[in-house]
């Protein structure tokens, strides 16, 4: 076997840059090119914001981890056609909502419907009793406003969901859905009109 | 509250919020908001909506699934290399029947033609590939102690670390791509797949389809004996394992100095001939 002095090369300087200082796009190169650690860094740098909104959408913690590992899997599938366009978030998010999509119809075939009715919205139960306070009452508003969101309908409530749950941008949420940006603005500002309405109702 | 600001719906505010109002009527908003305290109060709630949206479950704090993503990912590429060896014992089962049907009505054809004019008959060997590879460049560029970088023409140092765009456009493009060079003695150097674990049983890399030139993400620099060199950028529809290649330069004795390149089926090959200094 030959012997590989250098990998990256000390020059030039961006060789030198760490995996985890490196662009989304720069990663996926390097994947492409076989280091998975750099698609290591890539996962761990966007799973958290995946999970919350897969949690949330599919309100089972299995089911949520489950679909974001399939997302990122066909992530990996699909390097060979991506172009390194600084717009991975936005491919990431279609196909993480396509494959909560896919969960939801997968459940409802096996006749498992998910609970999106209002009284079946309480979330995972969690152990609160050790928790302080505030973080129980930010939790318990969490789960207020979530109950209401659910009675949006799917399109007002994918797009609060992808900017507030996963800090997606209006022009990434538009690239995301495949919608004008102005679309993604309107729907953004009827959606929360809506929700306040709904938790004014709630809380009378 | 003032009169204006009754025209300011929720709706409004939550733009106004994603800073995606126009600058006046930003200004106008934020100039109620400070006078006006049921506004505010109306900010607020819109404010905490936000940041309920963004609360985490405490169940998903620890999980993590990058092991699970990158086991997955390994399965799947052991899973490629094994229909790659497959797909290669195919192709090269029909290549031997049709290369034999095709040799046989040539034969025939150069026979018939031939045969009352001059008794001898000599076969002559064409590319591997037989496709055009127009459509597929391989661009290398190298990097040389000081760290200059420069386009790779014929001669490079023997410390120098090599880096590669590619362009991969046409009807049909490559999916993968494999960059080695080859000595005056056979040995194989890998440069992509770069590996430096020669257990780990890597193959070819995927690639994207385009016009653009696309950068390779790292440089590769080597131990190289100084004499001829040939780089071979091979590009595939199937992904090709280092251990096959190194197998097919061996058994086709592919070496620098020596004319030719890989006989690969159904591939694009880019050959840079240099000369390696000391």
């Amino acid at each position: 076997m030959p012997v590989l002095v250098a990998l990256p090369a000390p020059d030039p300087p961006e060789a030198a840059t760490p995996l985890e200082a490196r662009s989304d796009d720069d990663l996926l190169l390097l994947t492409r090119g076989g280091v998975n650690a750099a698609f290591a860094v890539l996962v761990r740098r966007h799973q958290a914001r995946a999970l919350r909104v897969a949690c949330k959408e599919l309100r089972d913690p299995e089911l949520a981890a489950d679909a974001v590992q399939q997302t990122f899997l066909e992530l990996f599938r699909y390097l060979p056609r991506y172009r390194p366009q600084g717009k991975l978030r936005s491919l990431l998010y279609r196909v993480l909502l396509n494959q909560i999509g896919m969960t939801r119809r997968r459940l409802r075939w096996r006749s498992r419907e998910l609970p999106l009715d209002a009284t079946a919205l309480a979330g995972p139960q969690v152990k609160t009793a050790d928790r302080p306070d505030e973080l129980i009452l930010e939790l318990e508003k969490s789960r207020e406003v979530e109950r209401c969101l659910a009675k949006l309908s799917e399109k007002l409530r994918v797009v609060l969901r992808l900017r507030f749950s996963a800090d997606l941008t209006v022009p990434e949420i538009a690239a995301a859905l495949g919608v004008a940006e102005g679309t993604v603005k309107s729907r953004l500002a009827a959606g929360v009109s809506r929700l306040r309405e709904l938790l004014c109702q709630e809380a009378t | 509250m003032k009169q204006d600001d009754t025209s300011i719906s929720v709706a409004e505010l939550t733009l106004y919020l994603e800073d995606a109002l126009s600058v006046t009527r930003a200004a106008q908003i934020r100039q109620s908001l400070a006078s006006n305290r049921t506004l505010r109060a109306t900010l607020a709630e819109i404010e905490a909506v936000r940041t309920a949206l963004a609360v985490d479950e405490p169940t998903m704090a620890t999980v993590d699934v990058a092991p699970a993503v990158l086991q997955a990912i390994q399965d799947e590429r052991q899973r490629m290399t094994s229909i790659a060896t497959t797909w290669w014992s195919r192709r090269l089962v029909w290549s031997v029947a049709g290369t034999s049907a095709l040799a046989a009505a040539a034969g025939l054809v150069v026979y018939l033609a031939t045969a009352p004019r001059d008794d001898e008959f000599t076969a002559r060997g064409g590319p591997a590939s037989g496709i055009d590879s127009r459509w597929t460049a391989l661009t290398a560029f190298r990097s040389d102690p000081t760290g200059q970088v420069i386009t790779l023409e014929h001669k490079l140092g023997a410390a120098d670390a090599l880096l590669f765009t590619y362009t991969n456009r046409g009807r049909e493009p490559f999916d993968f791509l494999m960059v080695f060079a080859v000595d005056a003695r056979g040995e194989v150097y890998w440069y992509y797949p770069a590996h430096l674990d020669a257990t780990a049983d890597p193959g070819s890399i995927a690639i994207a389809a385009g016009a653009n030139s696309v950068e390779l993400g790292d440089a590769v620099r080597h131990r190289l004996p100084a004499g001829p060199l040939k780089l071979i950028g091979l590009f595939s529809r199937a992904p090709f394992t280092v251990p096959a290649i190194e197998r097919m330069v061996r058994g086709q004795n592919v070496r620098a100095g020596l004319p030719g390149q890989l006989q690969a089926p159904a591939t694009s090959q880019h050959v840079i001939e240099l000369e390696v200094l000391p």
